[in-house]
């Protein structure tokens, strides 16, 4: 499969990443993760952070989620500095803005596929850009699960359904927001070569026809080759492929 | 939304959340049940002492004069119901001590008693004498016992009956006191004796003191200690009987007695049965400590629960939290499960353990029909049933102290959930 171009890029970053630095302790070592990383990711744009196991791309992407903060350097959504902004406003930030793909899925395992789906959006109550109304909320969910091929497994719980499946539900949970920027943490990173590709094909399509902003950590080349961008992340510093 | 929807779902899908509240609900019902039973004995005991016992007990200070009763009649003139004030009757009580002996198959049997001299109308007004009185033969029924006889009548305790070998053909006793004349070493005892028809017994439920029980009317009372001349006092003591609506608090009105009659030494029924009064508070008491330890254990079940989930759901609540739910809603979403389990459990038992007390009729005779009914006859106070007094503001002060304790467990759980960090939660294993 062949990267698909850029689309609809502007001059506007959703994302920035200013010399981002992260130490964690190591018994009485401190070791230096982030090494003043910087990153721009622009509205629309599919990117895909490579490096192998150990070379803090998870760390740098909890950092840009909001997850976790950094010791040195800025983090802006949207040109807002949130470095050491406060946990309400990070907290807003993540249930209007932003979402997450996790590599194992996290889905809530007490709730069927769109029930899964339709949790952020009870979680943001309205904000953004969240459907306002439970039907709204309903209908979009349906919507985004019939997207992802999973119209007829709507009413079954993550334990019922595959690990490609489950990767499906969570994409869609992760664009019911309709955040600016998707999160993706080594998404196939869980999957057979098979699967993989699908979720692949998934996110292109996500990213072409939704205009969808992805950012994607990976240690595949195959998970990397189907992103517009790629930039590798060497001892804590990000440079271009 | 997001809370009330995840809490729903755990609720629906826990079955040891349900267990948990059932615990809950059933010490929460034991408490209610025990607590009302406690009560209904205690009530039952008092209702008993208070068949013989009057409501208060009054005596002149210092020399006791020979118009005794009718000198505290006048002093309590204002005191009397007619009056505006809370007392309902007096009646004058002459006490002595002997010794009762009857004759039985040629054997005559001697005990040693408390004589009791009193007003037979004057009695029934100020006690409830006819819930612990019964004639020895029916034509006694319904007529004053002690007088208005050829031979006075004599009224002994149930046990004294049966010591005597007193039976419907023998009923004839001879009392025997007498008084002391003279001083120090002119001193002596003058006896007198008179024989009594016994008409009747006294059943109080209290074996050890109707074992000495004996009751005559004040008038043969007083002739056969003092003379046909009559005696040195009209009474012993003065009873009186307190309205009902201040029945509940006779301490009450002793102590406005007392206040404002200096002259009068004033006692309660709960006076002059302390010992047994306080060992019913404090069974009562302990019974309570003992049950709400049960309950503090049932509550700290639900606490291990809770602490259990918040490991359990480590992840999810990191999740939650990457989805932007805030640490206050964690906070939320914890408190409000424990606290649905509480309330549910709470409700349930406090409704559970009233049914169980409002139906305890049809529990004691199902008992009885099994063959294990719970008391015979032969016990003190003559209980054949369970009783019960279901107090609206106990089974609520039940509720809510269990309820509050369910809080500060779940505040628990929920303060040690939202302190996770969504990363770390994210990472747990």
């Amino acid at each position: 499969m062949n990267p698909p171009e850029a689309t609809n890029l502007t001059e506007i970053p959703v994302l920035e990443a200013r010399g981002l630095q992260r130490h964690f302790a190591l018994g009485a070592q401190r070791v230096a993760v982030l090494r003043g990383a910087d990153l721009r990711v622009m509205r629309g744009e599919f990117a895909a952070i490579l490096g192998s196991s150990g070379s803090g791309k998870s760390t740098l992407l909890h950092i840009l989620g909001l997850l976790d903060r950094p010791d040195g350097g800025e983090v802006l959504w949207n040109g807002e500095a949130l470095a050491t902004a406060g946990e309400s406003r990070r907290t807003e930030l993540r249930a209007t803005e932003s979402a997450f793909v996790f590599q194992f899925y996290f889905l809530l395992p007490e709730f069927s596929a769109l029930e899964n789906v339709v949790m952020p959006a009870a979680i943001a109550r309205g904000r953004g850009r969240a459907p306002k109304s439970a039907a709204e909320r309903r209908e979009r969910g349906m919507e985004l699960l019939e997207r992802v091929g999973l119209k007829e497994r709507m009413q079954h719980r993550p334990q019922q359904l595959s690990g490609g499946e489950r990767q499906r539900v969570a994409i869609a949970r992760g664009l019911m927001n309709r955040p600016s920027i998707l999160f993706c943490d080594e998404p196939t990173g869980n999957l057979d070569s098979r699967t993989a590709h699908s979720i692949h094909e998934l996110l292109v399509e996500v990213n072409r026809e939704l205009g969808q902003t992805i950012l994607v950590v990976t240690h595949e080349a195959d998970m990397a080759a189907v992103a517009a961008r790629r930039v590798v992340m060497r001892d804590g510093i990000i440079s271009p492929e | 939304m997001a809370v009330v929807i995840i809490v729903r779902r755990w609720l629906c899908t826990r079955w040891v959340a349900l267990v948990s509240a059932l615990c809950i609900a059933a010490t929460v019902a034991a408490m209610v049940v025990v607590t009302s039973v406690m009560d209904g004995f205690r009530e039952r005991i008092h209702h008993h002492i208070r068949c013989l016992e009057p409501d208060l007990c009054m005596r002149w200070r210092g020399p006791v004069p020979r118009d005794h009763f009718a000198r505290i009649a006048a002093e309590l003139k204002g005191e009397m119901v007619a009056a505006g004030g809370p007392l309902v009757a007096l009646a004058p009580h002459l006490d002595s001590v002997g010794v009762v002996l009857a004759e039985s198959n040629q054997t005559w049997r001697m005990e040693g008693v408390r004589i009791t001299g009193v007003d037979f109308a004057k009695e029934r007004a100020v006690v409830d004498l006819d819930e612990a009185l019964f004639a020895t033969s029916a034509e006694n029924v319904g007529t004053d016992l002690l007088g208005g006889r050829a031979v006075p009548g004599l009224i002994v305790g149930r046990p004294l009956l049966r010591g005597l070998g007193l039976s419907a053909e023998t009923t004839s006793a001879t009392l025997m006191t007498g008084r002391i004349s003279g001083s120090g070493a002119n001193a002596h005892f003058e006896p007198s004796n008179q024989i009594f028809d016994v008409t009747g017994f006294v059943d109080s439920g209290r074996d050890e003191l109707d074992a000495r029980r004996v009751m005559v009317s004040r008038g043969a009372l007083q002739r056969l200690r003092f003379g046909p001349e009559g005696g040195r006092t009209d009474a012993s003591s003065v009873h009186a009987r307190v309205s009902d609506a201040l029945r509940g608090d006779v301490p009450a009105v002793a102590r406005a007695l007392q206040r404002d009659h200096a002259q009068l030494e004033v006692t309660t029924w709960e006076d002059r049965n302390r010992s047994l009064v306080d060992a019913l508070a404090v069974e009562r008491r302990v019974m309570g400590i003992v049950l709400g330890f049960i309950v503090f254990f049932s509550v700290a079940l639900l606490c291990g629960l809770l602490l259990m989930m918040v490991i359990e759901k480590t992840r999810d609540v990191g999740v939650l939290r990457s989805m932007g739910l805030s640490r206050s809603r964690v906070v939320l979403l914890f408190l409000l499960y424990g606290l649905v389990l509480g309330a549910a459990g709470s409700a349930l038992g406090c409704y559970g353990g009233a049914q169980v007390v409002s139906h305890m009729d049809q529990i004691t005779a199902w008992l009885d029909n099994a063959g294990i009914g719970p008391f015979d006859s032969s016990v003190p106070y003559r209980t054949r049933e369970i009783p019960a007094v279901l107090d609206g503001a106990q089974v609520a002060f039940i509720g809510v102290c269990t309820l509050l304790l369910c809080t500060v467990a779940a505040g628990l759980a929920a303060w040690r959930a939202s302190r996770q960090d969504p990363l770390a939660a994210l990472a747990y294993e």
